[in-house]
This record gives C-alpha cells, sequence and structure tokens, in this order.
C-alpha cells in the first residue's frame, strides 16, 4: 500500500509534466476547452465549495459523546492524581479530593472475610484500593468510596467505555473486572503538516499533552469493620 | 512623432495582468491533482495508536500533508515550464524588456502559489466533510478546524518549491551546461549523501520554530526569485 | 535627429558572420524596403533593431538609445515576423484586448475590421491558422500597434494574390494616416516598389545601396546591340551583365558610365533597369545568368 501510495502520485505527475512540456514546446490542443473565465469560476467553485464545507464541519463539530479536555485541563488532571497518589501512599484516604467521588456504596458481607480479587493477571493496575479500619461490632458493612479520575487517552475522556462495570460484588468476593479488549477509531482533522510536527522540536509542548497523556485512576476507599479479614488475592492494596 | 513612454511599473503591471490569465491554464492539473489526492487519503493521511491495557485508542487523522506535497510538485514543474523557451518568446509579442518579464513572471507565480494553499486547505475540508457525509463517521469534535501560523507556512512552503523551479529553469536558460549540471550535481547529493544532509537543511529551516522558519523561507524565496532577473538581464532572446 | 544609426555593425554566430561593419542612418517617417539576397543578413539587422540581439560589435542606436533591452525603445518599436508567438491561451480577439492593454496608440476597431475582412474569426487561436492567415494577423497586429518603427520581415508570406494587394493598400493607407518609419524586408520588391520612399540593398551583411527609390530606377541602363558598338559605348568598362544571344549582345551598366556621344549614332538599344533588376544585379556573385552553369 505504501509504495502504491508513493510511485502513482509520481505517475500522476510525469503524465501532468508531459502534458506541459507538450504544451510549451509548441504543440497545442486542438480544441480549447479552457478559457481564463472558465477557469476562474471552476476555481472559485472549488474554493467555495470548500467554504461551505468549512462551515459544516464548524457546526457538526458538536459529538455529546465523547468530551475532549483541553491541555489545562489535563494538566490538572495529571497533577491530581499525583496528589491521589501521595495521599494513598500516605494512606489520608480521607484527604481525597472530593470533586472526582463518583460514587458511594457499601458492600454487605456474610461472612467475616471478604476476598479481594482481580480478574486479570497484570500486576500494573490502575485501581487502587485503600482501606480504612474503623471500630464496628455491629455491622458487616463495607462503605465504598469511588475516586475516578478520568481516563484520557489523546485528549478524549473515555471512562464511561472503560469502568463501565468495574467492579463487582458477589459472594464475599471483591471482583475488580478485566476491561474489555476495545478499540476505539476516532477520526480528527488537523490542519497542520503532520510530518512537521514529528519532525521538529517543538517548544510549545501544549500538543505534546494533548498527543500523549494518558491519564486515569480509580481509587476506592473502603471502610471496613475491624473484625472483617481481608484476603487480597489481587494484590490490590500496595499498602495492608 | 511624438514618442510613447512607458515605465517599468506599468509594464509589470501589464505583463502581470495578462500573464495572470495566459498561466491559469496550469491551475486545471492543481485542481485535478488535488481530487486524485483526496481520493487516495479517504481513509485518513496518517494515525496514531495508544494502547494501554487492553485498550487500543485509535486516531486517523486528516491532514494537509498529502494535498502540500503534490502541490509542492505541481508549484516546481509550473515554474519550470513558465521560463521555458516557449512561453518566453510570447513576451516579445508586447513591450517587453528581461527584468520586466521576469518580474511579472514571479509575481504571477507569487498570486498562483496563494491560489494553490488556499486550494490545498478547501481539498482538505471537502474531503473530511465528504467523508462525514458519506462514511458516517464522526469527525473528532473540538479539534482545530483552521490555524493560521500552519498556513502561512504552507504558504511559504509552495513559494519555496515554486521559486527552485524557476531558478533552475533560468540556469537551464542562461547556459544549458550549467543547468544540467546543477540537476545532475543536486540528484547526486540528495541520493548518495540522502539523509543526512537533507535532514540538517529541514532541521536548519524549522529548528527554531515557525516564525523564523518563515524568515528563513521569505529570505531563501527571494534570493531565488531575485537571482534570475540579475542573471538573465543581459541574454538574448529570439524567436526561433 | 536621425532615428535609427548603425555604426559599423558586427553580428557573429556560431560560425558564421551575419553582419559585417554594416553602417547606415535613416531619419524621418518613411517607408524603407530592405531588399537583399536569402541570408544577407537582412533578418538579422531587424532583429538587432528590435533589441532581440546584442551586436558582437559597434554599435546600434535609435532615438539615440541602445535597443537592446531598453523599455523606451520596445514601446516604440514592432517586429512582425514569421516566428512570432503569442500565449497560446488566448484567441485572436483576446489577443487584441492584450495589444490594447500594451500599446497606447493600439487601433482597436481597425484591427477588428481588417481581419474580419480577411475572413479570419476573431475566435480562432494563432496556432490553429493557415500559413497565410497567420501573415495577414501579424501584419494587421503590427500596422494597428502604430508603433513609431515598424520593422516588417517579409510580410507577405504565404499570402495569396488578392488578400497581398489589399494588404499593401491597408499599409499604405495606415502610414497615411499615421505616419511612421517602416522598414520593410520583402522579396517581391515589383509589387512593393509604389510603397517605398527608400531602398536599403544588403549584401553579405554590408550595406550595399541606401539610396531614395528614383535614384535606383534611374541607376543602370542595359544596352542592346552590337558587341563592338557596345563596347564602345561603355569604353571597354566592367559591365555587371552581359549575354550572348545568337543575335545580339545584351549589357547593363551604370548610367553615369557610359558615354553619351555615341548615343545618338547607334542602333544600340538603351532601356532603363527596373529596380529589382538593380538590386539583383548589384547582389550578383558573377557576370552570367544561370545559363552559364548550363553551359558546361
Amino acid at each position: 500500500m505504501t509504495v502504491f501510495m508513493v510511485v502513482l502520485p509520481i505517475l500522476l505527475i510525469l503524465i501532468f509534466f508531459s502534458l506541459f512540456l507538450a504544451v510549451s514546446k509548441g504543440i497545442k490542443l486542438k480544441k480549447n476547452f479552457w478559457t481564463a473565465k472558465r477557469i476562474s469560476i471552476v476555481t472559485i467553485g472549488y474554493i467555495g465549495l470548500g467554504l461551505i464545507a468549512f462551515i459544516y464541519l464548524t457546526f457538526t463539530n458538536n459529538n455529546d459523546d465523547y468530551k475532549v479536555l483541553t491541555s489545562e485541563e489535563i494538566e490538572q488532571l495529571m497533577k491530581d492524581e499525583i496528589e491521589f497518589n501521595n495521599f494513598f501512599s500516605q494512606k489520608h484516604g480521607d484527604k481525597f479530593n472530593e470533586k472526582y467521588l463518583v460514587d458511594e456504596w457499601s458492600m454487605e458481607l456474610s461472612t467475616d472475610e471478604v476476598t479481594f480479587e482481580r480478574e486479570s493477571e497484570d500486576t500494573y493496575g490502575r485501581v487502587f484500593v485503600l482501606i480504612d479500619w474503623r471500630n464496628d461490632e455491629a455491622s458487616n458493612e463495607i462503605y465504598a468510596k469511588t475516586y475516578q479520575i478520568p481516563y484520557v487517552y489523546e485528549g478524549i475522556d473515555l471512562t464511561k467505555e472503560l469502568t463501565k462495570d468495574q467492579f463487582e460484588f458477589t459472594g464475599d468476593k471483591l471482583i475488580v473486572k478485566k476491561p474489555p479488549v476495545q478499540q476505539f477509531t476516532f477520526n480528527s482533522i488537523s490542519p497542520k503538516m503532520e510530518m512537521l510536527e514529528m519532525n521538529v522540536q517543538m517548544p510549545s509542548a501544549s500538543d505534546d499533552i494533548l498527543n500523549n497523556a494518558a491519564v486515569g485512576s480509580t481509587f476506592l476507599y473502603l471502610n471496613v469493620p475491624s473484625h472483617v479479614t481481608i484476603i487480597d488475592e489481587g494484590e490490590l492494596r500496595f499498602y495492608p | 512623432m511624438s514618442l510613447n513612454h512607458k515605465t517599468f511599473p506599468q509594464v509589470v503591471r501589464v505583463q502581470t495582468k495578462w500573464k495572470i490569465k495566459a498561466y491559469s491554464q496550469a491551475l486545471v492539473p492543481l485542481l485535478i491533482l488535488q481530487i486524485i489526492m483526496a481520493f487516495l487519503t479517504s481513509s485518513g493521511s496518517g494515525t496514531t495508536s495508544l494502547m494501554i491495557n487492553q485498550v487500543t485508542v485509535e486516531s486517523y487523522f486528516y491532514s494537509v500533508d498529502v494535498f502540500l506535497i503534490s502541490t509542492c510538485i505541481w508549484a516546481v514543474i509550473t515554474a519550470f515550464l513558465i521560463q521555458t523557451r516557449g512561453y518566453r518568446q510570447t513576451d516579445l509579442s508586447a513591450i517587453t524588456n528581461r527584468a520586466t518579464g521576469n518580474t511579472a513572471n514571479i509575481i504571477s507565480l507569487i498570486f498562483f502559489s496563494f491560489i494553490a494553499v488556499i486550494v490545498n486547505y478547501m481539498s482538505l475540508y471537502i474531503l473530511v466533510a465528504s467523508i462525514q457525509l458519506i462514511k458516517g463517521i464522526d469527525i473528532f469534535p473540538n479539534s482545530e478546524l483552521f490555524n493560521f501560523m500552519q498556513f502561512l507556512v504552507a504558504f511559504f512552503i509552495i513559494l519555496l518549491a515554486a521559486s527552485s523551479g524557476y531558478f533552475i529553469s533560468s540556469l537551464f536558460n542562461l547556459s544549458k551546461i550549467l543547468g544540467s549540471l546543477f540537476v545532475l550535481v543536486g540528484g547526486f547529493l540528495c541520493i548518495r549523501v540522502l539523509d543526512e544532509q537533507l535532514l540538517t537543511i529541514v532541521k536548519f529551516y524549522f529548528e527554531a520554530g515557525y516564525f523564523l522558519f518563515l524568515v528563513k523561507a521569505l529570505i531563501t524565496a527571494a534570493l531565488l526569485f531575485a537571482l534570475p532577473v540579475v542573471f538573465l538581464n543581459g541574454k538574448e532572446e529570439v524567436r526561433e | 535627429m536621425t532615428d535609427i544609426v548603425c555604426n559599423q555593425v558586427e553580428k557573429k554566430f556560431r560560425n558564421k558572420k551575419a553582419l559585417n561593419k554594416l553602417s547606415c542612418s535613416i531619419e524621418g517617417e518613411k517607408i524603407i524596403g530592405l531588399i537583399g539576397r536569402n541570408g544577407a543578413g537582412k533578418s538579422t539587422w531587424l532583429k538587432l533593431l528590435a533589441g532581440h540581439l546584442k551586436p558582437t560589435d559597434g554599435e546600434i542606436h535609435i532615438f539615440g538609445r541602445n535597443p537592446f533591452n531598453n523599455l523606451k525603445i520596445a514601446t516604440n518599436l514592432i517586429l512582425i515576423e514569421d516566428s512570432m508567438t503569442f500565449p497560446p491561451f488566448f484567441n485572436l480577439g483576446e489577443l487584441f484586448d492584450m495589444a490594447s492593454d500594451f500599446y497606447p496608440d493600439w487601433q482597436g476597431d481597425l484591427a477588428i475590421r481588417l481581419l474580419e475582412y480577411a475572413n479570419i474569426p476573431l475566435k480562432s487561436f494563432h496556432h490553429n491558422l493557415s500559413k497565410g492567415q497567420v501573415s495577414t494577423f501579424n501584419l494587421i497586429y503590427g500596422l494597428a500597434a502604430r508603433c513609431a518603427i515598424t520593422l516588417l520581415d517579409e510580410p507577405m508570406n504565404g499570402m495569396d494574390e488578392g488578400i497581398r494587394t489589399d494588404m499593401y493598400r491597408a499599409i499604405l493607407k495606415e502610414y497615411i494616416a499615421y505616419p511612421r518609419t517602416m522598414i520593410i524586408s520583402s522579396h517581391h520588391l515589383p509589387e512593393i516598389e509604389h510603397l517605398l520612399e527608400e531602398i536599403l540593398l544588403i549584401d553579405d551583411g554590408e550595406v550595399v545601396l541606401h539610396v531614395p527609390l528614383e535614384d535606383v530606377n534611374q541607376m543602370l541602363v542595359s544596352l542592346k546591340g552590337d558587341v563592338n558598338e557596345i563596347k564602345e559605348i561603355t569604353d571597354y568598362q566592367d559591365v555587371l551583365f552581359e549575354k550572348q544571344d545568337a543575335v545580339s549582345y545584351e549589357a547593363i551598366i551604370e548610367r553615369n558610365k557610359i558615354n553619351t556621344n555615341y548615343q545618338n549614332q547607334t542602333n544600340v538599344q538603351m532601356q532603363p533597369v527596373s529596380a529589382s533588376e538593380v538590386c539583383k544585379l548589384l547582389t550578383h556573385k558573377q557576370k552570367g545568368g544561370i545559363d552559364d552553369v548550363f553551359k558546361s
């Protein structure tokens, strides 16, 4: 395909070149279809069509399904994620930024044991669990708070797609579901010369953020009664 | 019998007006080329892929790249042909001077380069809008549709291409030996010494950012355009 | 004021010397006939005047300026020749529009009417015309431009008889309406004689003759009759042309070389020589005609 892509334009160029050369050497076309007026009409028509397309694209550019974040927002997200990680390692679950709280739920335990499982085997996960113990003899409930930092790939907020049914609680097991194998295809228009973008070390780093940043983590803040034992098969907690 | 007097600017103005009309036939191959290029890149002129865990995000983007390359080739060929003998001899049928003829040529080339860059961008918009209409793929929201700096950069790239074509053609005009020597040596250098030198040249132009590129490109194009005016001034011109 | 001055002009191409120390000067508004053999250097000289070529030696001054690459000269001079090309994109009508933008004295209406008269449609293209039509168009273009110096290099090439006479008349009428310096190079001197004021005869890159037309007509006489008588009349000087028939002997010599005393006493016929014959003879290499080639 790439070879084809390279050869064909050159072939076309050669055809046009020879045509032009023929004209310049004096072999003139018998019937001159193009006059100055016709050419100007065609060109202006083409440009006009382009402008209509431009206006059309501006106004239909409101795809609600996926939210796009600006580079400033992404930078802010990255900072917040680092902050979250810090608090996580310091075990200050109470300091988690409430802005990212998405869900508050509870798990009712039938026994005194709860197992954490992870569906997928990779240890590098984006789900972090922080446990806070409370002295509560009476209940077997685990209160959970889900903090979600949006999953952003190339500036697109894909959180919804990636965190569907992330947690499942059945039979005293907290299962972190494996994120489905998904492929997203997006088309974008870029009035830039991508070739140059790749070759040039651009002083402005804002585009880098937009194009390369991938942020997103889920923090699960559990409030567990102290009498409950946790069997952490999935090694969800870094720090027990 | 009183003598008429026409000044240099007057003659250049009239010549440019008529040359633009006379050379407007060059726009036809440009438009056809754009349409062909549009068909060839209907699935996007490039992709980026990001894969984290099991999630793949593929982003196809449409950019002016491919149109720009074809337009540059067109500009080189057109500028080359404008300075060939056939076209130059038609100057003699009206009031002309080597300098006015060359200057009028240069101004018409600048004009056509400008039209070409606009046509490039319009092709991009038409292509993306047609993709959106026909295939129903939504174009990524909030992506930038027009970037003025990039527009200027594209214009200057085309201008550089046109000025190089014009310069080489003028060398051929000055002396066929010199012209062929220049082309052969240049081609030889490009092929043998290849990536290294070319990359250095590209780096030299684009390193320090876009604005400096504009300045450098302007100086180079001005030089390449002005030199033929100077060294062709004393050349005889006959209709053979 | 002398309009055109050529001083020892030389033009050398790679292996051939086209013009060899050509000097002349042309003054005022008149129609001059540029006569010469093929390859004498007429077209080269016209191209030098027009500023298309540079002389390798010597100088040319038109209105006191060097015509090469000179805008002021280009505004007031036009050279019409066979190989004239126009931008192929325009049809004839558009070419006239273009000319009206360039030449301040352009006669658009006249040009259109002339073209109509010649049955050439305005919408046709220059490269699609026949040879005669091309010459006609070029001539109309040159005349309508009304440049102070109009150079016509064999303008009647390829034209048929009818249109040729019409075009000669057109040149005359245009000249009367707007007098200018016209140099017409032609091989058909008899046809063009009635237009010309002066004759400029070029041979081997040099000016052989530059005199008014009447002088040329009076220049040579043809003597026909008995050999010895003619030899006496001519005082045994060198003749320009001689032919020995079975019956009589013919010789052509300059009028001023004849001994007029003998004129009345002999049976020798004295006839004037036409200008074209004069030009032919003055540039002739050999004394005999082509018959001599076939003799031996």
